[in-house]
Formats: C-alpha cells, structure tokens, sequence
C-alpha cells in the first residue's frame, strides 16, 4: 500500500462482491414476485373461463326445444349454433353477458368452426375445451331422441366447444 | 503504519458495512408494508372473483326459484403492533358499470390504507344480491326475486 492511497485492490474486490449478492438477493424477490403474478393471473383467468363456459352453455346460448307437450326445455350444456352467431357478431354485448368484458375471447366448435376470433398468440390464455351438444334453431325433441336412441343426428350433433380467453 | 492504528481501508469498510445495513432496513420495511398491501389485495380480489362467479353462474338457474346464501370470507392483516385482525369487506353492487365493489381499510405502521378490489358480473334482471347481511352475519343473500 502506498502513501495517500485510498482504496486498496481488497476493498475494492470486496465491494464488487457485496454490490453482486445485493444485485442477486433483488432479482431473485423480483422473479418470485413475477412467478406469484403470473399464477395469479393464470387462476384467475381459469375461473373466469369456466365461469363463462358455464353460463355460456347452461344459459346464453343453450338450446331451448320443446318437449312433446309443447313446453320448452333447456338443454343444459348445449349450444344453439344460429343463437351464438348472431352473439358473436357483437362480441362487446356476448362478452358482457359472460362478464369477461376485460378479456379477449375466441370460441371455436369442432365441426361447426370459428365462431368470434379475438385472441392473438400471446402469453395469459387460458382454454377449455367441453364436449356439448350444438343444435340449430330448428331441433326439436324428436331430432333429440333420435340422435340419442337411434344415432341419427339432424339438427342435433355432439361437438367439442373450445373457449379461450386472453388477458 | 503504527501500533494500534485502524487503517483507512478498515474504517471505509465499517462505513460502507453500516450503510448497507441500514439500507436494507429500509429495504426490508418497505418490503413487508407492500406485501402486507399486497396480501389484503389478493385477498380482496380472490373474494370478488369467487362471489361474480357465483352471481354470474346463477344466470343458469334463472328459471327456477333459487334463494343462495353465500359465505364471504375475512380479509386478514397484521396491524402496526403485529396483532392480527380479520374483517369483512364492504362489497356493493354497481349496476350501472355491471360490477361488484370490494373496500376495506387496514392501519398499518404507515397509517390507514385504503385497498379496493372489483370484478365485472352478470346477472338477470330478476336476480336480487342483497349484500346487508355480510357484516353482521357473514354471508351475502342472492335469490331470484
């Protein structure tokens, strides 16, 4: 060590290591805090998504029939085609009455095709695919029946519903 | 260098030592008074998304004669002496914006802080959320009116 020398090559190794371990002690809070938001966001939208294809099928847009005493039936977990196109032409007012209005959502069905497309490739989506029973407005309860007991499906088929939804 | 001197390079060590502590004292307050927040936060948010969900799923029950009380859990904190305390939240109903609004407020060692939470809902115009009974009884009551 020298006259008038201030810092010696010691401390100024060990100040290089303590500014390191400060460096590393932060970005590890910081990607544990990023982890627990992701998680957040991902369970969050995951209830969301269920929620809507709930009501979605049970609901919104379920198929109505009627039952050989001329009253309506609910079907539940079932979609009316016809019904849900004319919802996704106003995906504002759909999204509302699934109340996801802050999300982007696509909803597809196996045979019948995209139905509203609004999510991009990005991160926080969340999909659910459910195997419901699509029908078009003109289903009635025999076409059910028949479809059920007979296997033959007219205006009354099994699909697969996938619904995605994009923070 | 004489006998029992402290060398300058001992000294500037002790100050730098005594300053990062320091910080990190600071550090670490500011740590634990945001991951309180943030703990009620969560709370807040898990209770206004699981009650919209229940609202938003009883649209599927809309022909039927349904009457739901549902439990509402206590928001918990740790106040400025580390006691812990567990409250209801304040939840109202905003038709207009089509959302329900959680509120509560905590006194922490930086003072009272004012957390709020809300989730978008849907309902049909016969469905009746009666949110009286939470601070008293600790459910909401939610019926097809």
């Amino acid at each position: 060590m020298h006259k008038g020398q201030i810092f010696s090559t010691d401390l100024l190794f060990a100040m290089v290591i303590i500014v390191l371990c400060l460096g590393t002690i932060v970005s590890a809070y910081e990607f544990n805090l990023y982890n627990q938001k992701q998680h957040t966001i991902q369970k969050d939208l995951k209830e969301k998504t269920e929620t809507a294809i709930i009501i979605l099928t049970n609901s919104v847009a379920n198929c109505q029939i009627n039952d050989f005493n001329g009253r309506t039936m609910s079907l539940a977990y079932s979609i009316n085609t016809n019904k849900l196109t004319t919802l996704a032409a106003n995906p504002k007012t759909l999204k509302e009455a699934l109340a996801i209005q802050d999300l982007n959502l696509q909803i597809k069905l196996s045979t019948s095709g995209t139905i509203l497309n609004e999510v991009i490739n990005a991160q926080n989506i969340v999909g659910i695919d459910l195997s419901v029973m699509t029908c078009n407005s003109s289903a009635t309860m025999s076409d059910l029946n028949a479809c059920m007991t007979l296997g033959t499906c007219n205006n009354i088929k099994k699909e697969t519903l996938s619904l995605k939804v994009k923070k | 260098m004489q006998k029992a001197q402290i060398s300058l390079d001992l000294l500037l060590t002790l100050i730098i030592a005594i300053m990062i502590i320091s910080s990190f004292n600071g550090l670490t307050e500011n740590f634990r008074g945001d991951k309180e927040k943030l703990l009620v936060q969560q709370q807040l948010n898990d209770i206004a998304l699981k009650t919209a969900s229940v609202i938003t799923s009883t649209q599927s029950l809309a022909d039927t004669n349904f009457y739901i009380e549902l439990a509402i859990n206590k928001i918990q904190y740790v106040d400025e002496k580390e006691n812990t305390h567990n409250i209801y939240p304040d939840i109202i109903y905003i038709p207009d914006d089509k959302k329900l609004a959680l509120s509560t407020v905590i006194s922490t060692k930086y003072g009272s802080i004012d957390i709020n939470s809300f989730a978008y809902i849907s309902k049909t115009s016969n469905t009746d959320i009666n949110t009286i009974p939470i601070k008293t009884k600790g459910f909401m009551v939610i019926k097809n009116a």
